[in-house]
């Protein structure tokens, strides 16, 4: 599962490359979702060369599945919101 | 045995927020029954108990396999200020914030987060707290529904994301080599394999970006400056010190060394929070900006505790004078923040130039300007002196003369830029209409909390003993 | 032998969809390349015995993510992110130092075997099959608690932001009609499936949840959903009152917080599971459709 593994530091790497050099709001949480799925994939892939699967990342990776959906759907209400007032505020200035 | 009470410092206030949720209108009045029980829970908690550490295994289950809470000083002494200050910011949002909000379901919830990281022993349950705080401090800046106030919430969200989010990285590289989330198994275990030294670093830059440390500080000024004055007061006074607790936490007990290198660049990032910060808030013409980017500078001296701590001998006292300073400056920070919602209320902006009128009227509000910044000046004998004199002494004594020189030059600079708002009680030569529109008790808690940030350094020892006796118990990383 | 082969193309595509997501210029390219590495990832879950999580991964990572990120998608109107070519280059660069400390720290690292036998060794204690729940909601309960906070706090701060959202509920079709007649009892069942077997085999309370959840959404989108006075602060409050009361009860029985006595701990775990995923469901739904929220 070596693969996999490099496969994750690489998702973790380039999601916050992506979260540094991309400017636009969406993109930044799209990255932190990659990083997420990077993270959990080593964690995934770390539990399954043990020869007795540990169950113990799977559960952790179940809860951070749910914060970052959370996160998400909180940052995408937040990105509506900030529309909302941009569109209300043009006529202001 | 008190101790037996601690428990509902995190799940009294998450029923209080199911409450406040469900009710929007009762919010206040059950926000502010639980943050009265937590603030007098801790504060008899703090006082007899002795803190060698109180520790639970949650479930019943022994680490590895379980999650531990644990209780020092140092996690005792931010758990009592977090809940003090949580009172009082609520007693001043209960004025400022008429009307049914969500403001109480949000403070609530972020109670119960702080108090379980506190008590978090746990590397991964300590992200779940992370999120918890950042995400209801997100929450409490949009709360001003303006256009720059959202906008500073987008910033603020992404950063808090990509911090937790890198915590998070480092925790699940650690957790395969060492197959533990606990930190003390993990102090047992660690050595210093590269990917640990990655793991450690990802972690520490994603919590040193949510304490605002220079030069990751970017997103504060914005945020903490647009905020509602009461949330203002709680991101400035307590949720970037909830992220450096971490920090203190795992330089304590698990970095497998202290390397001399990293310790004195940490130390030197400090020194340039602290020149930058306070030259920003000299030069800014926002009174609420002038207040944040006095935290950026003020966030700097935290970081000498890492040269500071790394002399054989010196490491408690330099514990102790830093958790002092985040508790003076806590005090301190919210007072002023509270003084600046007050100026502009009453002025309905805050621009600096225009403030005078504004502040001859409200002479309390002022005059808690003037104690609290007196402790951030760190005049005798303000809670602030304390802290500064315990680390000048740690300065001397391990012969790292250089701090000196840091600790008194921040401390000229912090003196020209508080004055530039005290300076505002000579500025307007007409007088002042009635001091009329302030509810007295928005003036009220700033002044007392003013008066506590100087009192604190009348009797400084039951803090720094509970710091140096946590610091004994502790697992310590060999210097 | 093939197999691993299944394993590397599953990994080439994954990074593949991660870098169409990060670098592309579009916004909804990008949207599309994240729902398909979502489903990437879950069939690798699937392909690392992880099945409870492949069943949450398709379900929320790449379900309800997905249908959040394209229904706002069309509510915000910045189409492009063009990219500097300069940040291009800095990402290739980039790209290829992490590559090779990637492998040098992966061949590097020391692993240890984990606490897989520890959890098999306590599992009988834990009074569930699936050793994930025994994790979840035994060993590790403290931590889904909070997490059912976490909820709770998005909750709150999507309703905070008082949104003003035209209903974007379909017009009813006798196609959708149909669909929906067949597919919501189902979703229903099947959901109610996941939740029960969850204690013995893969699924529980999140992943039942989020079926629930896309139950609930297709109801909406049909118009046939009726408004349900205590959505706004039953359902998804439940949950959270349910653990916290079991902690506190447990607290003051043992001295211990979640330390399950009195009853077995698999009753106990069953109660706060249903309330659980009641919630979740609820939580779930709402923060899709932020706009049921309005009204009191």
């Amino acid at each position: 599962m070596t693969a996999y593994l490099v496969l994750a530091v690489v998702m973790i790497g380039l999601s916050g490359t992506a979260l540094v050099l991309r400017r636009h709001p969406m993109i930044k949480l799209l990255a932190v979702n990659l990083m997420g799925i990077g993270i959990f994939l080593w964690l995934i892939a770390g539990a399954h060369t043990a020869q007795v699967t540990d169950s113990v990342p799977h559960a952790l990776v179940l809860t951070g599945i749910v914060v970052a959906v959370s996160a998400t759907a909180f940052g995408l209400a937040l990105l509506v919101k900030q529309k909302e007032l941009e569109q209300a505020g043009e006529g202001d200035d | 045995m008190i101790e037996a009470l601690v428990p509902l410092l995190v799940f009294l206030p998450l029923i209080g927020a199911v409450a406040a949720f469900i009710r929007e209108r009762f919010g206040h009045g059950v926000a502010l029954m639980v943050l009265g029980a937590g603030a007098t829970l801790t504060l008899f908690h703090f006082f007899t108990m002795d803190h060698h550490g109180w520790t639970m295994n949650l479930g019943g289950w022994a680490a590895p396999l379980g999650i531990v809470w644990y209780l020092d000083g140092l996690s005792a002494t931010l758990m009592t200020l977090t809940w003090l200050l949580g009172l009082a910011i609520g007693m001043y949002a209960r004025t400022y914030l008429a009307g049914s909000t969500p403001f109480w379901a949000l403070l609530l919830l972020m109670m119960s987060g702080m108090s379980a990281l506190f008590l978090a022993n746990d590397l991964f349950n300590i992200y779940v707290m992370l999120e918890i705080i950042g995400l209801s401090a997100v929450a409490l800046v949009a709360l001003a529904n303006k256009r720059e106030a959202v906008r500073a919430a987008v910033t603020y969200l992404m950063v808090s994301l990509g911090g937790s989010i890198l915590y998070l990285a480092g925790v699940a590289f650690l957790y395969t080599q060492y197959a533990t989330l606990d930190l003390f198994l993990l102090a047992d275990r660690i050595d210093g394999t590269p990917l640990t030294w990655v793991a450690l670093g990802l972690m520490g830059v994603g919590l040193l970006l949510k304490s605002a440390m220079f030069p990751l500080h970017f997103w504060l000024p914005g945020a903490h400056s647009n905020a509602p004055a009461p949330v203002s007061a709680l991101l400035s006074a307590l949720v970037v010190k909830a992220s450096f607790f971490v920090v203190l936490r795992l330089w304590r007990d698990i970095l497998p060394a202290q390397p001399d290198l990293l310790a004195w660049a940490l130390g030197a990032m400090g020194v340039a929070a602290i020149l930058y910060g306070s030259v920003q808030a000299l030069r800014t013409p926002r009174l609420k900006l002038l207040v944040a980017y006095s935290t950026v500078a003020q966030l700097g001296y935290l970081m000498l505790l890492f040269p500071l701590s790394i002399q054989a001998g010196y490491a408690a006292n330099a514990y102790a004078g830093v958790t002092f300073f985040m508790v003076a400056h806590g005090i301190a920070k919210a007072a002023l923040f509270m003084a600046a919602g007050n100026l502009q209320l009453h002025a309905g902006h805050d621009r600096l130039k225009d403030l005078g009128q504004a502040a001859v009227a409200l002479q309390p509000t002022l005059f808690a300007v003037a104690l609290a910044g007196a402790s951030i000046m760190g005049l005798p004998p303000s809670g602030g002196f304390i802290a500064k004199w315990t680390l000048l002494g740690v300065s001397l004594g391990s012969g790292q003369w250089i701090w000196i020189v840091v600790l008194l030059g921040g401390g000229l600079l912090s003196v020209a830029y508080i004055f530039r708002v005290l300076s505002l009680a000579f500025q307007s030569s007409t007088m002042p209409r009635r001091a009329s529109g302030i509810h007295p008790m928005l003036q009220l808690v700033p002044l007392a909390l003013g008066g506590i940030a100087v009192a604190l350094g009348f009797n400084p020892m039951p803090i720094i003993e509970a710091i140096t006796q946590a610091h004994a118990a502790a697992p310590q990383v060999t210097p | 032998m093939t197999l691993v082969f299944i394993d590397y193309g599953l990994a080439v595509m994954l990074a593949v969809l991660t870098l169409t997501t990060l670098f592309s210029a579009q916004i909804d390219r990008a949207i599309m390349s994240f729902v398909g590495a979502g489903l990437v990832a879950s069939l690798i879950w699937a392909r690392l015995s992880a099945p409870d999580i492949a069943i949450a991964e398709a379900a929320i990572g790449a379900g309800v993510t997905g249908a959040l990120l394209l229904a706002t998608w069309h509510r915000l109107d910045k189409p492009e992110a063009p990219i500097e070519p300069a940040s291009l280059l800095v990402g290739i660069t980039v790209t290829v130092v992490i590559l090779v400390a990637a492998a040098l720290l992966v061949m590097t690292m020391t692993t240890t075997s984990g606490l897989g036998a520890l959890v098999q060794d306590k599992l009988p204690l834990s009074d569930v099959g699936n050793p994930v729940t025994g994790v979840l909601l035994n060993f590790r309960s403290f931590d889904t608690l909070m997490e059912i906070g976490v909820l709770l706090v998005t909750l709150v701060a999507v309703k905070s932001l008082n949104l003003n959202i035209a209903p974007a509920a379909a017009a009813p079709g006798p196609v959708l009609d149909s669909l929906v007649r067949v597919a919501v009892p189902l979703a229903v069942v099947f959901g109610g499936y996941v939740l029960w077997a969850g204690a013995d085999t893969p699924g529980g309370a999140f992943q039942a949840g989020a079926i629930w959840s896309g139950a609930g959404l297709l109801l909406y989108l049909s118009g046939n959903l009726p408004r349900l006075p205590l959505l706004h602060s039953f359902w998804p409050t439940i949950g959270l009152v349910t653990f916290t009361t079991a902690a506190l009860v447990t607290y003051a029985l043992t001295g211990v917080v979640l330390q399950y006595a009195l009853w077995p701990a698999g009753l106990w775990i069953v109660v706060i599971e249903v309330f659980a995923a009641l919630s979740i469901a609820a939580t779930l739904f709402l923060l899709v459709v932020p706009d049921t929220l309005e009204g009191k």
